[in-house]
């Protein structure tokens, strides 16, 4: 670590303070009766206090330090993201939130599995959660890598280790009661440090958006530190890094359908009281991420002004050094550092701490849904007593957030929201598809529900891993937008085939049902 | 069951009507920016890019509105529904 850098004792505090609050809270509510409780906290949660958590379980380290980062690194082009976040909940709002709530499972699979009476279908399901969570996960383990290990001096996979043993056992003793609690603290601590990261630019020192954005456009010169030609007016105009048109709509697709297939999102509609409570849940959450994507891209703007102008506005070697070397992920701490010293640097990075521990924790729980209740003891053990269902769930946490170390080794030279809009992709491709129609179209079948998984799974994978090994027109920036769309596709020829070779019996028997429940009434 | 199919039928009607728009507003701005890049550049309103207005700012106040006012009246289509089940 450079000389004259200290590690911010504000940072320690708020952590230990947030650490302290969790060991408090995961005590509390460490005795969990029956398997709803573990992962649904008995359904009772208020929608301001759901919506506090999910939101922090929405604005993960993608959010905190990936957007105000992307946004440093392609100015303009960078808030798609932005936006792309904060629209994604449109879509849940209009066509999930409600009537899955309703339904009333545990988990996405359960949806799938119940809705088209197949064990293939929950099987898939299962694979898509795991499949999107850890592919969101990564980027979480990255940030908490980077951030703690700059930051607390600690190095990378020391950092990931820590950060994956942490969550690891609040989430298994606490369950989904002590992380909502603990989300709804998180939250609050996120979003105050971004609040403070826009308001002390903005309104102490007098960086307004307007002055900011026309300085940048009129830049044009080498940047400093690395000698690079900067090109200002490129950097505030549309297409400076998504030069493809076909890209850009692919991703911004992927961003906003993506969030309506996240399962660690999904999940938590499943703690609303009732339907209605879902949807108002829904409504707090867009007002709070709502400010927060405002918020973010500005701080990134602001980064590359104050950095831009270097020694003329007295930004420090150190905070110079960590700009120029990985910007992309550390445009936020170096915001805190900048504008608040070590106080408002100590609380970005409990923000930072904050955003990675409520979005990992999420992720935690969805997958031990998954493996615990979906695959353990649907697929393989239906009788197994409620009492065994929750030490499963446990045992579930235990082996999910353990594989964030891997995840995070894996994920340590990439960029964060980009890495975050491919879970997304995964998610736009895999579930929101199949949740929509099977909510929404009565004709389809079990066969169009099991079509529409395996192409989102597939199809995916293969573009996002193996892009390279595709013909040119093939090769997307982020492909969710266009595998959504095969995925739709998949499902309505796979349904219509089997209902024009078996007729009526294709449809699932109680369709008519399943569609009273969905939409209907609220059951009491 | 008809009285469900109906009620299904006016509820994804209601969200369609609400959701197509918004989303291709959402991404008639991108298309606008993206493809008309030199004029939407060009203009600034009180000395503020209008790309920045659509896309970083405007977007937002829109969206609350139109959604609050959505998941009132989306609640009060529940509410009749739930009224009319129990007369009958």
């Amino acid at each position: 670590m450079e000389a004259g850098y200290q590690i911010p004792v504000t940072a320690l505090v708020l952590i230990g303070l947030m650490l302290a609050f969790t060991v408090v809270t995961t005590v509390m509510f460490r005795k969990q009766k029956t398997s709803a409780d573990y992962y649904l906290a008995g359904r009772k949660v208020n929608s301001f206090i759901n919506a506090s958590a999910i939101s922090s379980d929405y604005l993960s380290a993608a959010s905190f330090l990936g957007v105000a980062g992307v946004a440093f690194l392609f100015g303009f082009d960078g808030i798609i993201y932005a936006l792309g976040f904060f629209v994604g909940y449109i879509a849940l709002l209009l066509f999930l939130a409600s009537p899955l709530r309703k339904f009333g499972r545990y988990t996405v699979p359960d949806f799938v599995s119940e809705r088209f009476h197949s064990k293939t279908a929950r099987i898939l399901g299962v694979i898509g959660v795991l499949f999107v969570s850890l592919f969101y996960m990564a980027p979480q383990m990255l940030g908490a890598g980077k951030v703690m290990g700059l930051l607390l001096g600690m190095e990378y996979d020391t950092a990931i280790i820590v950060i994956a043993l942490i969550i690891t056992v609040y989430v298994t003793v606490g369950g989904m009661k002590g992380t909502t609690v603990n989300q709804l603290v998180q939250f609050w601590i996120l979003f105050g440090a971004m609040f403070l990261l826009a308001f002390i630019p903005f309104v102490l020192k007098g960086y307004t958006y307007t002055d900011v954005v026309q300085f940048l456009a009129n830049f044009k010169g080498p940047e400093p530190e690395t000698g690079k030609m900067f090109d200002g007016a490129a950097y505030t105009a549309p297409a400076f890094w998504l030069t493809s048109l076909k890209d850009t709509l692919s991703l911004l697709l992927a961003l906003m359908f993506g969030t309506a297939g996240l399962p660690h999102i999904l999940v938590r509609f499943y703690t609303a009281p009732d339907g209605k409570a879902a949807r108002r849940t829904v409504i707090y959450v867009l007002l709070l991420i709502g400010m927060f994507y405002i918020l973010s891209p500005y701080v990134g703007h602001v980064i590359r002004y104050i950095y831009l102008q270097g020694d003329v506005l007295g930004v420090s070697q150190h905070q110079m050094t960590w700009l120029a070397e990985n910007g992309q992920n550390l445009a936020v701490p170096v915001a805190g550092s900048y504008f608040g010293g070590q106080i408002l640097l100590g609380i970005v990075v409990a923000g930072a701490f904050a955003a990675i521990l409520s979005t990992v924790a999420g992720l935690i729980i969805a997958c031990a849904g998954a493996i615990g209740h979906d695959l353990v003891v649907n697929v393989f053990n239906p009788n197994m007593p409620e009492i065994t269902r929750v030490k499963v769930a446990r045992v579930a946490s235990v082996f999910v957030g353990l594989l964030g170390i891997p995840l995070g080794l894996w994920a340590e030279n990439m960029q964060i929201a980009i890495l975050v809009g491919l879970a997304f992709a995964i998610a736009a491709s895999t579930f929101f598809p199949v949740l929509v129609m099977g909510v929404w179209w009565p004709r389809m079948t079990k066969n169009g529900a099991c079509a529409g998984l395996v192409v989102g799974i597939i199809g995916s994978f293969a573009m996002i891993l193996g892009k390279e090994m595709l013909p040119s027109f093939l090769q997307f920036t982020n492909p969710g937008g266009f595998v959504m769309i095969l995925s739709f596709i998949a499902i309505y020829v796979a349904s219509k085939m089997e209902v024009a070779a078996k007729g009526e019996a294709a449809l699932p028997h109680d369709t008519k049902e399943v569609m009273a429940i969905l939409h209907g009434p609220e059951q009491a | 069951m008809d009285r469900i199919e109906r009620i299904r039928k006016r509820q994804l009607n209601f969200a369609l009507g609400i959701g197509i728009p918004y989303f291709a507003f959402v991404i008639g701005i991108f298309l606008l920016v993206y493809l008309a890049k030199e004029t939407v550049t060009s203009v600034n309103i009180l000395d503020f890019p209008l790309h920045y207005w659509l896309v970083a700012v405007a977007v937002y106040p829109i969206t609350w509105a139109l959604f609050i006012w959505y998941v009132g009246k989306a609640n009060a289509i529940e509410d009749e529904i739930e009224t009319i089940a129990q007369g009958d």
